[in-house]
């Protein structure tokens, strides 16, 4: 079985049993995830790349912590954001709404030139969500996390995860759905970058 | 496999309009295909370069927890053997018990939340306030309770002339005994950087283990002299680290 084909439990097992490949493994799967979604909070790149690597090297000290039958996903954006957190208290300064020092071919779909206006637009409407809603949405919806998840990564019930979500949501609807943003959306935005 | 994203609950009409079902709209950010394994050699030498104090960084929960349990069992062994309390004998028992749990119950709560792990998900802010408070109103409770006794005469002492000096040396063994504590909870609290600096709850709960170890130390038992020597042990310790810290993140 290649490392593709391991599961992440799997794999923190072998890292944790001495196999470095696994980590790499592990690195490689999940690095660039983080790095989009620390950067939707933080502008600048060289920041966001090095809280990715405090990321795994505090996964590498925390592996001692790992228990059997938990799941690593909501473990691993549970350190990022909690980093992040840190990050934030350290500059005394509150998340950032991303898009800083992200090129403009990086942002969106080549030849859409709707995409990044299209962008912004839901990046400015996630930016006007309480923390709390925000931060559900964002690993529930751009990060794929199901409910569960998400309840262990933020500390709160799956229950009060799902109706944070549905306030979000709506909140979002009432101000994102409109033709023009529906329009733009048709035509491609958001193709998954998976 | 973990690509598998369940989308359960997604608004259709904006999962429409900003990505395909099932899939992440991309918003801002870096792009996921970025080259997966940039940053791998960098973090591949931090790793290498590890040396035995990182290596206590990566030391379980449990094994902090007992490492702390240890700290707090030793420093108070030390003072038990080396220089108890002369009235350690006719120390009423009942408000010894009381007085350990006003001290111990926000002792436990700081360390909770200086050694809860990275992995879990981040104490609230409010939380933090909570555990400082509880410890600022068990010292104080402490000292707003009735003097313990007066059945010893190195319990009257401390007033009058000699009031500074007593207090002034009380002050200086705590301060160390919670400047030692400092250092422990430096190497067992998660603070998630480099620095072998604690957080603030760590500072606190070393100066709650300076307050304790002075505890079975003196045996003032007058309100005055408490406030003066005892209580303020934990201050100079929290005012270092802030210093220290503006310093270093400045």
């Amino acid at each position: 079985m290649t490392s593709q084909e391991r599961s992440d439990e799997v794999l923190m097992a072998a890292y944790r049993a001495g196999d470095r490949a696994a980590f790499d493994a592990l690195f490689s799967r999940y690095a660039p995830r983080l790095r989009q979604t620390l950067s939707r909070r933080i502008n600048r790149r060289d920041d966001v790349a090095d809280l990715v690597q405090q990321t795994f090297l505090q996964l590498h000290r925390a592996r001692a912590d790992f228990r059997e039958g938990a799941k690593l996903r909501p473990w691993l954006y549970t350190i990022a954001l909690n980093l992040a957190r840190q990050y934030f208290r350290r500059k005394g300064r509150r998340p950032e709404t991303g898009l800083g020092e992200v090129e403009p071919a990086e942002r969106g779909q080549e030849g859409d030139p709707e995409r990044p206006a299209v962008a912004r637009e839901l990046h400015e409407a996630l930016a006007a969500l309480p923390a709390a809603q925000r931060e559900v949405i964002e690993l529930h919806w751009f990060e794929g996390l199901p409910f569960k998840e998400v309840a262990q990564v933020v500390g709160a019930s799956e229950s009060a995860v799902k109706v944070r979500a549905h306030r979000g949501y709506e909140k979002l609807r009432a101000r994102l759905v409109d033709p023009a943003v529906t329009k733009a959306g048709a035509r491609g935005y958001g193709r998954t970058t998976q | 496999m973990n690509d598998a994203f369940e989308h359960e609950g997604v608004p259709a009409d904006l999962a429409d309009a900003f990505g395909q079902a099932g899939s992440q709209p991309q918003v801002g950010g870096l792009p996921a295909s970025s080259d997966p394994a940039a940053g791998l050699p960098d973090l591949h030498a931090l790793l290498d370069a590890e040396g035995p104090l990182d290596r206590v960084a990566s030391l379980s929960t449990r094994v902090r927890w007992a490492l702390a349990g240890s700290l707090l069992l030793g420093l108070v062994t030390i003072v038990l053997v080396a220089t108890r309390r002369a009235d350690l004998a006719v120390y009423p028992r009942g408000r010894m018990a009381l007085d350990l749990l006003v001290l111990l119950g926000p002792l436990l709560l700081a360390l909770q939340v200086s050694l809860r792990p990275l992995s879990r998900a981040a104490v609230p802010t409010s939380r933090r306030f909570i555990a400082i408070a509880a410890g600022l109103i068990g010292v104080g409770i402490l000292m707003a309770l009735p003097v313990a006794h007066s059945l010893h005469p190195a319990s009257l002492e401390g007033t009058g002339e000699t009031f500074f000096k007593r207090a002034g040396g009380c002050f200086g063994f705590g301060l160390s005994f919670a400047a030692l504590a400092t250092v422990g909870m430096g190497l067992l609290s998660r603070n998630g950087t480099k620095r072998w600096l604690p957080g603030a709850l760590g500072v606190w709960a070393a100066g709650l283990i300076g307050f304790v170890s002075l505890y079975f130390h003196c045996p003032i038992t007058h309100p005055e002299h408490l406030w003066a020597g005892h209580a303020t042990v934990a201050l100079p310790v929290l005012a270092v680290l802030w210093a220290v810290r503006r310093r270093l993140d400045g």
